[in-house]
C-alpha cells in the first residue's frame, strides 16, 4: 500500500480562476524519504493544502495511507489529518502561548492518537522531547527557545503518535549550516524509528542526498506557474 | 472541545493586555452608557418629582410656564397678585379638600423666600407622594419665625435658633438689594433633604412676607397701593425704586394688625382626583381675579418637553460612547486577526477544522462582550452603591438602584447582539484568511 497516490488532480482556486495545479501521477510508497524539488511559485503550498486536505481537487483522487480523502467530508479530512499527518513548517512552528509540552501534545487535542506503549500523550510527548535533547526544557515557554530547538520541537510534535506521513515544508531553510545536517539526520532517524513516510519540501537541491528519492515539482505538474506567485 | 476552550483561554491571557484592554474599553462604555441613562433618569424624576399630590397651581394669569416656574420651582417672580377672595372662593368649593396659597419675590442670600401656611409642609409632596419632613425642628408659628431648606441650612450653615434678615427683592447672587436689618427672622424648623426646590427655600408665614413689605414700603404707601392695585401694571414700569419684578402690594394694615390681601397663588388638592378638571374650568373661569389654574402633571410634562433637547444631547452622548466602545471591539479583533494568522495554520495543520476554528474566533468575540458587559455593569453598579447615599446626601438626586431597569436590560441584549455580530464579522475576516493562508507559509 503506498502512503500518497495522487491521480490526474487538478485544482484551482475559484471557478474562473486559472488552475494552478495539474498532476498526473505522484506516488510515494510507506516508509519512503522523499525530497520535493519546489521552488517559489511552483504550486507548492497548494499541493500540500491539498494531501493535507484543505482543500479539494476539482478533478482526480487523493489516497493517503490507502483513503481516498477526495471522497471524505472537510470534517473527515479534518479528523484524518490530526490523526495521520505531522507536519513541520518553515519557522513559527509553535504557538506562542503554549509552552514546549504543550505544543508537541497539541495534535491529541484534535484526535492524533497514542503510540503503543504509552499511556497518555503527554508521557509520548516527554519521551520524544527527550530523544531530541529538549528533555530539559519540555516546560519552558517557546519563545525562549532557539530557531534550531523551535523545529526540533515541530519535528517532536510531528511525530506524536507515529503518523503515517511527515510532511515538511523547508524546515531547514531558517537553520544555519551545521543544525541542518544534524536536523536532517534526526528527522530521518526519527522518522525511521516510527515508521512513517517523509515528504521534505524544498527549495534546496543540495538536501535531496539525504532522501531515498527527489522528485521535481516544476516537472510533474504541467501548469505553466503564475509569475511571482506561490500558487 | 475541553481542549478547545483552554487554548482559547490560554491565547486571551497571552494577549492579556490587549484582553483586559478591549475589556475595560467595552465595560466603560456600558457603564458610561448606563451611568448617562440613570442621570437622565434621576434628573427627570427629580424634575417632575418636584411636587406631587397637588391636584392644581392657581395663580394670576399669565403663562402656563411661567406660572409652573415660580410656583414650584422658585424662578422668577408673579407678576400680578391673587387676591385672598380667589383664595377664599376656591376654598369654599365642595369639591376642595385643601387650600395653600403662596407668596413669592423676595430673597435671602440667593435663596426665594416663600410666604405661605404651615400645612405647605403637610400638604406639599414630593416625588410619589413622599411627605415634607422635618429634619429638626418644626413649622413656623408666628411671624418671625422662618423654615429653611436643607440646602439653605448647609450652605448658610445655619441651625435652629439662627436670626436671619430678609430682604425684599429676590436676586439671584447674594443677598437682595434692600436689606432690613432691625427685622430677623428665626429660625424654628430645618426640612430634610428632598432633592426638590424645597430645599433651597426659605419659608415664612405670609404675614412674615408681608411684614417684609411694610417695613419697606411704609405703611401709607401700602395702603394706598392696596388701594390702587388696578394700577398695579402701571407701578411696575413707572416706579423705578422697585427695578425687581415683585408685585402689586398684597396687605393692608387695620388698627395696627396685618392683613394680608393677596397672595402669588395657591395650591389646591380636591376632595377627589377626577374633580381637578372641573375645578381647574371653575378657576379659569371665575368672574373675580383673572386666574389661571394648572394641572402640574401635564404642566411638567409641557415643561420637560420643552427641555428635551437636554435629554437628546445624553442620548447622543451614550450612543457615541456605545458606538465607540463597539469600534474599539471591532478594531481590536481586526487587528489580532492579522497577528493570528500563523496561530490558525498551526491549529489547523494539527487538524482543526473551520468550525473549530470559527467557533474559537467567534468565541472569543463573545467573550469579550460579556465579559466587558458585566464588568461594565458591575462598575456601574458598584459605583451607583459606593456613591448613591453620598449623592443623596449631597445633591439630594436620588439615583434608584432598582436592580436593572427594563432600558438596561434591552440595552445589554442590544449591545450583546451588535457586540457579537462585530466580533463574528472580524472573525469571518481571520477565519478567511486562515482558510485561504490553507498551509502556505507566507509571512
Amino acid at each position: 500500500m503506498s502512503a500518497l497516490s495522487i491521480s490526474d488532480v487538478t485544482f484551482s482556486y475559484g471557478p474562473r480562476l486559472p488552475d494552478v495545479l495539474k498532476i498526473q501521477n505522484l506516488n510515494l510508497s510507506r516508509g519512503e524519504k522523499v525530497f520535493l524539488f519546489g521552488p517559489s511559485g511552483s504550486g507548492k503550498s497548494t499541493l500540500l493544502g491539498l494531501i493535507g486536505g484543505l482543500f479539494t481537487p476539482q478533478r482526480g483522487r487523493i489516497q493517503v495511507l490507502g483513503q481516498d480523502i477526495t471522497e471524505m467530508s472537510q470534517s473527515q479530512r479534518d479528523r484524518f489529518r490530526a490523526r495521520e499527518i505531522g507536519f513541520i513548517f518553515q519557522v513559527f512552528n509553535l504557538v506562542p502561548y503554549l509552552n514546549v509540552l504543550e505544543n508537541v501534545m497539541l495534535p491529541a487535542h484534535f484526535g492524533r492518537p497514542i503510540s503503543q506503549g504509552f499511556t497518555s500523550a503527554k508521557d509520548e510527548a516527554k519521551s520524544l522531547l527527550e530523544q531530541l535533547g529538549l528533555g530539559l526544557m519540555i516546560q519552558k515557554s517557546v519563545t525562549e527557545l532557539s530557531i534550531g530547538q523551535q523545529q526540533r520541537v515541530a519535528v517532536a510534535r510531528a511525530l506524536l503518535g507515529s503518523p503515517g506521513l511527515i510532511i515538511a515544508d523547508e524546515p531547514t531553510s531558517a537553520l544555519d549550516s551545521d543544525t541542518r545536517e544534524s536536523f536532517l539526520k534526526m528527522l530521518a532517524e526519527q522518522a525511521k524509528r516510527e515508521g512513517s513516510t517523509v515528504l521534505f519540501v524544498s527549495h534546496d537541491r543540495a538536501l535531496a542526498s539525504a532522501f531515498d528519492r527527489d522528485v521535481a515539482l516544476p516537472q510533474i505538474n504541467i501548469v505553466s506557474p503564475m509569475a511571482g506567485g506561490d500558487q | 472541545m475541553t481542549g478547545i476552550f483552554s487554548l482559547a483561554v490560554k491565547s486571551l491571557w497571552y494577549r492579556r493586555v490587549a484582553t483586559i484592554l478591549t475589556i475595560i474599553s467595552i465595560s466603560l462604555s456600558v457603564a458610561l452608557f448606563v451611568g448617562v441613562g440613570r442621570t437622565r433618569d434621576a434628573t427627570r424624576d427629580a424634575f417632575s418629582g418636584a411636587i406631587s399630590r397637588v391636584d392644581l397651581i392657581v395663580g394670576p394669569r399669565t403663562g402656563t410656564l411661567s406660572l409652573l416656574l415660580y410656583s414650584v420651582f422658585h424662578v422668577g417672580a408673579p407678576t400680578h397678585n391673587v387676591s385672598m377672595e380667589a383664595v377664599e372662593f376656591a376654598q369654599k368649593q365642595p369639591e376642595v379638600e385643601w387650600v395653600v396659597p403662596f407668596s413669592m419675590g423676595d430673597g435671602f442670600s440667593g435663596f426665594p423666600v416663600v410666604g405661605t401656611t404651615p400645612a405647605l409642609f403637610e400638604r406639599y409632596k414630593y416625588r410619589d407622594g413622599e411627605s415634607v419632613r422635618f429634619a429638626t425642628g418644626n413649622a413656623f408659628k408666628a411671624d418671625n419665625e422662618a423654615v429653611i431648606g436643607s440646602e439653605v441650612a448647609s450652605k448658610l450653615g445655619l441651625g435652629l435658633g439662627a436670626k436671619i434678615v430678609l430682604s425684599h427683592g429676590h436676586t439671584e447672587d447674594g443677598d437682595g438689594f434692600e436689606k432690613h436689618e432691625e427685622d430677623p427672622f428665626a429660625v424654628t424648623g430645618i426640612l430634610a433633604p428632598t432633592g426638590t426646590p424645597l430645599d433651597r427655600s426659605v419659608f415664612v408665614s405670609l404675614v412674615g412676607m408681608a411684614e417684609i413689605h411694610r417695613e419697606l414700603l411704609g405703611e401709607s404707601a401700602a395702603v394706598d397701593q392696596a388701594d390702587d392695585k388696578d394700577k398695579a401694571d402701571e407701578d411696575l414700569h413707572d416706579d423705578h425704586e422697585h427695578d425687581h419684578d415683585h408685585a402689586d402690594a398684597s396687605f393692608e394694615v387695620a388698627d395696627g394688625a396685618m392683613k394680608v390681601t393677596a397672595v402669588s397663588g395657591f395650591f389646591l388638592g380636591a376632595k377627589n382626583r377626577m374633580e381637578a378638571l372641573n375645578l381647574q374650568r371653575k378657576l379659569n373661569t371665575w368672574n373675580g381675579d383673572a386666574l389661571l389654574a394648572i394641572l402640574p402633571g401635564m404642566a411638567m410634562a409641557e415643561l420637560w418637553k420643552n427641555l428635551s433637547i437636554f435629554e437628546t444631547a445624553l442620548s447622543v452622548v451614550s450612543f457615541c460612547v456605545v458606538f465607540s466602545g463597539i469600534l474599539g471591539l471591532f478594531v481590536s479583533l481586526y487587528i489580532a486577526s492579522g497577528y493570528r494568522r500563523r496561530e490558525m495554520m498551526i491549529l489547523r495543520a494539527v487538524g482543526a477544522g473551520p468550525v473549530t476554528i470559527f467557533v474559537m474566533l467567534a468565541g472569543e468575540a463573545v467573550f469579550l462582550v460579556l465579559a466587558g458587559i458585566t464588568a461594565g455593569a458591575g462598575l456601574m453598579y458598584g459605583g451607583l452603591a459606593i456613591l448613591s447615599p453620598w449623592l443623596e446626601r449631597k445633591f439630594s438626586v436620588g439615583i434608584r438602584m432598582a436592580s436593572f431597569s427594563s432600558d438596561d436590560l434591552f440595552f445589554a441584549g442590544a449591545m450583546l447582539i451588535v457586540g457579537c455580530l462585530v466580533g463574528v464579522l472580524a472573525s469571518v475576516n481571520a477565519y478567511r484568511s486562515a482558510m485561504h493562508d490553507g498551509l502556505g507559509t507566507r509571512f
